[in-house]
């Protein structure tokens, strides 16, 4: 009897490699517990049946494309539509023999931190289903957590993969832009876009990571990897220089159980031996959202200028070519994808341009700069990954600034093009705590190292304490 | 008062590539409605554009001839509009930062029309408008879309408003086909839509530095058709500013299909195209050595052998040569320069012969002793002069035909065609025999051998 | 940095979203409250900063011009909501 909750996708690989169970086997079992534990979570918004591959199977977050299966990215503008080909992240997972389990809930187009984005309802923490998993990758975070996929991939724009793992206990990766592919991925900003691994373990996420990370041909703006994927092993810390920067870990609206969560890992990292000091991000933090809420929207609504009903997905029929546009988009999409639509179309409008978007665009470099600027005194920086716990569900859906500042700590560096790992780094109140990690651009062996060696000192139960 | 016009044109050509401008769906024109498409033409979720080196490559050589200077850096970038051709709710085009910069292009008149710019662009989809009259947009009913279209690399070319005048914007058209043409970028063909251009018009007081607003000419597809059109704008706007009135700007839609149709007007408000920097494409920064190697490349092309031919030549002839596509043959045909442009552009033109089966250095020889032989003996051999083993020889020498096998024929057909006249010499009228030697004479173009002729003649008539 | 009604309804055509009006009412008031929080990006005087559209530093990504098997007629139509013949179908443009 599979147990779902604590089998780990290395284990599972285990399993398989001695022959104790085929990958079938593991997709079959996986199946059942979705059917007995996913009504109270919503996790998956489409279940495969099929088991195509031999290997350990996972969840894909459905803004993954993927062949013949529905795929809605969380909207009711893409109700119905399946893919006639591939994402090249869900093509190497099949490559690899990963069976699909299914496709997760999130944020409509990604744009959310909680899943109450969704156009098919919210998703539910298996920590306590009256909470939030996260967002927008919250489906994802929700079925490893509660046992119904033993890793997932979800995609990080602002926080996406970080904010959902840290909330659940989990594990995630948001990979240096340009290392994984955005083709086949429903683009939200895609200057920041990034798919990546949510996983029980940090040496799971690096086997995860090594499937889908190089080149794309297909993706202009993809690199190969610098040097292969490397499985952490070391459990210390020596002559890593860990930075804490300070308007990280001091910013406003930090819970008191998270900052002292992430001190006892910082003092453990001293444990370990790193060398611990203090930095500055003078701005990152500060102008971090402003740079990115004028980004992201901005690009949003240039991409998603082709929901038209013209091709493909749900068409409101009536009146002529305009109406149509018009009444086609204002069904399909929701408030969140409306707002930021029009915010960005602003943003872009003649005469705004400058002010907003290129402002921002210039945001941007200094924001890069200062993360350059840190990291050359130090290999890593560290950080809470979210604010706050995971929070009630409505909690913060009637004030759409409040659930930005969700994302607060997980923006800057996403903004400046650089990788992060969130991992469990104890509990506040009986829920999850992230702890942040970012290093320079292509860093992930490094941040898999560290990851690694504190998770194996913290020794964090990721199996929620109510379903064990 | 005197008036002079200012013209500018925007020239939108089709890229000669096998694939599309950022996929590879593989270009045929006339296949079968959306058989030419991918999920990246078709704008799918998810999908992204990959550019066409070949065509970046094509846009290089075409800004050297058109001596524009090469952006070290070049950026992409979306222009927003919706319209059901319009795949991805904009187009993937390049705005602030193009390719090709500041150039030039020389007339065979010498005239120089400056170069704005030319940069790299996707084409949108085919609309058909059904269910109105005449396929266009007032009365349709529905609009099919095919996507076949979707994606072509295309060129668009501006110029400065440096045309003065409806001619002279039609000869740029013509020297600016015939130059892509010979690049072999593009087939410029406008009835299959691979070259079309806006015109944008406006006049000023002669000798004045003023722009002043102009009007934009759009979808007329003939060089003729644009001329017309520019002559009759140029003289509405004079009228209007001679009554005392204002030019507005607008927009004339020219009907393709019906020259004389007036156009429809619009003021078309200014577009916000929300310009923004294409995020899943980077820049372009062609390596000096490309660059290079593509300037390396460069024929000579039809603007630069018109300079060179007119220093032997009047301006005008070496200018028809070259447009004509024999300027090649005139430089391998021997003899009198003028005398062989002159024939190659007028009689020898007429014959429809393919230049690039022609000998030229028998040519030649024709040409030269055009004087000697009658005129119609002139006109066979150069239809002939196609023809493999082509020989001036054979039309030439002291002309005649001496040969019994040759005139026996000839002397028969005479004589078949003329029965009274044979009745009558054989009854006596022995003079006609004059009479058919002409007729003989008139058959061979006067070269028959004369003697020999009456002697046939004599022989067949005994019987 | 308040958005005027006729700035939403404006964008909203741009945008062909057919907000009702209740939707203006709502989304316009939340769109002001975020257009101030962003206008914080005026604060910083960056004349002479270059702009960053790339987090790498990427040039000259092309592709050869070989072909690739295009969709198949059911392929592309797969997902269509209104098709004739071999043309997708919209209403009159």
């Amino acid at each position: 009897m599979t147990d779902t909750l604590r089998l780990t996708a290395e284990a599972a690989m285990g399993l398989i490699e001695r022959g104790e169970a085929s990958g079938a086997e593991l997709h079959g079992a996986y199946l059942d517990a979705v059917g007995e534990r996913d009504g109270e979570l919503h996790a998956y918004l489409t279940t495969v049946e099929k088991a195509e591959g031999d290997g350990v199977p996972i969840a894909l977050k459905d803004v993954i494309s993927t062949k013949g299966v529905e795929t809605t990215a969380g909207s009711k503008i893409l109700a119905g539509y399946k893919p006639v080909f591939d994402s090249t992240v869900a093509a190497r997972c099949k490559k690899a023999g990963l069976p699909t389990i299914g496709k997760t809930n999130m944020d409509e187009f990604a744009m959310g931190s909680s899943t109450e984005n969704s156009a098919y309802g919210p998703s539910r923490n298996p920590w306590d289903p009256t909470r939030v998993p996260g967002g927008s990758s919250g489906g994802s975070a929700a079925a490893v957590a509660g046992g119904l996929a033993p890793w997932a991939l979800g995609s990080d724009t602002g926080g996406s993969i970080k904010q959902p793992a840290a909330l659940c206990g989990l594990v995630g990766l948001r990979p240096t832009y340009g290392t994984v592919s955005r083709f086949g991925i429903v683009a939200f900003a895609s200057s920041l876009d990034q798919v990546g691994p949510l996983t029980k373990t940090v040496r799971d996420a690096a086997l995860l990571y090594r499937i889908i990370a190089g080149r794309d041909p297909l993706d202009s703006t993809t690199v190969d990897l610098p040097e292969p994927v490397e499985l952490p092993e070391a459990e210390d810390l020596k002559g890593l220089r860990v930075g804490v920067p300070t308007e990280l870990n001091e910013a406003e609206g930090i819970e008191p159980g998270v900052t002292e969560a992430v001190q006892s890992a910082i003092k453990l990292c001293r444990e370990l031996g790193a060398e611990v000091g203090e930095t500055s991000l003078p701005r990152s933090v500060e102008f971090g959202m402003p740079c990115y809420y004028l980004i992201a929207p901005s690009e949003a609504s240039s991409n998603l200028a082709r929901y038209d009903g013209v091709r493909y997905g749900p068409r409101a029929r009536n009146g002529d070519i305009r109406e149509m546009y018009m009444q086609t988009r204002d069904e399909g999409f929701g408030d969140e994808p409306k707002r930021r639509i029009m915010l960005g179309t602003y943003a872009l409008s003649a005469g705004y341009y400058d002010a907003f978007y290129g402002q921002a665009q210039k945001v941007r470099t200094v924001i890069r700069n200062e993360f350059a600027a840190a990291l050359e005194q130090f290999d890593v920086l560290i950080s809470p990954t979210s604010p706050t716990v995971a929070f009630p569900l409505g909690a913060r859906t009637e004030n759409p600034l409040a659930m930005y500042l969700s994302d607060v700590l997980a923006i800057p560096p996403n903004m400046a093009g650089l990788p992060g790992l969130s991992i469990p780094c104890g509990l506040s109140e009986g829920l999850p705590v992230g702890l942040q990690l970012i290093g320079p651009q292509f860093s992930e062996n490094l941040l898999f190292r560290t990851g690694h060696a504190l998770e194996r000192a913290l020794d964090f139960d990721y199996v929620p304490e109510r379903l064990r | 008062m005197s008036w002079e016009p200012v013209i500018g044109l925007e020239i939108h050509i089709h890229l000669k590539t096998r694939t599309k401008m950022f996929c590879r769906c593989e270009l045929e024109y006339g296949a079968q409605e959306n058989s030419r498409t991918c999920p990246v033409c078709l704008a799918h979720p998810g999908t992204l554009p990959v550019p066409n080196r070949r065509a970046i490559e094509m846009t290089i050589l075409l800004g050297h001839a058109l001596q524009c200077e090469i952006a070290p850096h070049s950026v992409f970038h979306r222009k927003h509009y919706f319209y059901p051709d319009l795949p991805k709710g904009y187009q993937i085009s390049q705005y602030d930062e193009p390719l090709c910069v500041s150039g030039r292009f020389t007339l065979a008149d010498g005239s120089e029309v400056g170069i704005t710019r030319a940069h790299l662009e996707e084409d949108a989809a085919k609309n058909v408008h059904m269910g109105g009259a005449g396929g266009r947009i007032a009365g349709a009913d529905r609009t099919l879309v095919d996507y076949n279209r979707a994606g072509t690399p295309l060129v668009e070319i501006v110029t400065e408003p440096d045309l003065r005048s409806s001619e002279q914007a039609k000869r740029f058209l013509q020297l600016l086909r015939q130059t892509v043409v010979e690049l072999g970028i593009s087939d410029a063909e406008m009835e299959k839509g691979s070259l079309r251009f806006d015109v944008n018009v406006s006049i000023r007081p002669e000798g004045s530095e003023e722009l002043r607003t102009r009007t934009e000419l759009k979808n007329m597809n003939s060089f003729n058709f644009a001329a017309k059109g520019i002559e009759r704008e140029i003289k509405r706007q004079i009228e209007i500013y001679e009554s005392g009135g204002e030019v507005e700007q607008e927009t004339m839609h020219f009907d393709p299909g019906d020259e004389s149709a007036p156009p429809l007007r619009s003021k078309e408000e200014a577009q916000d195209y929300r310009y923004l920097p294409e995020p899943d494409l980077v820049p372009l920064e062609p390596e000096r050595e490309l660059v290079e190697r593509l300037r390396g490349e460069l024929p000579e092309l039809p603007g630069a052998r018109i300079a060179r031919l007119a220093d032997e030549l009047d301006p005008e002839l070496a200018e028809g040569l070259v447009t004509s596509g024999r300027d090649r043959l005139f430089e391998q045909v021997p003899g009198e320069r003028r005398a062989v442009a002159n024939v190659l552009m007028n009689q020898w033109a007429a014959t429809g012969v393919d230049p690039a089966v022609v000998n030229a250095d028998e040519l030649g020889k024709l040409i030269e002793a055009r004087d000697r032989i009658p005129r119609a003996a002139f006109t066979e051999a150069l239809e002939a002069s196609g023809e493999p083993g082509f020989e001036a020889e054979r039309f030439l020498g002291d002309g005649q035909i001496g040969d019994t096998a040759d005139l026996e024929p000839l002397v028969e057909q005479v004589l078949a065609a003329n029965p009274s006249q044979v009745k009558d010499y054989r009854g006596g009228k022995e003079g006609l025999l004059g009479f058919f030697v002409g007729q003989v004479m008139k058959e061979t173009g006067g070269r028959a051998n004369p003697k020999l002729v009456n002697e046939l003649l004599r022989e067949k008539l005994k019987t | 940095m308040a958005i005027t009604r006729d700035e939403v309804l404006h964008v909203a055509r741009l945008a062909r979203l057919a907000l009702t009006d209740e939707e203006v009412e709502r989304l316009g008031a939340q769109l002001s409250a975020i257009l101030e929080a962003v206008g914080k990006v005026a604060e910083l005087d960056l004349e002479g900063v270059e702009p960053t559209s790339h987090p790498l530093d990427l040039a000259n990504v092309s592709a050869g011009d070989e072909p690739r098997p295009s969709l198949s007629a059911d392929e592309v139509f797969a997902n269509a909501p209104d098709r004739e013949g071999n043309f997708f179908r919209v209403p009159p443009a």
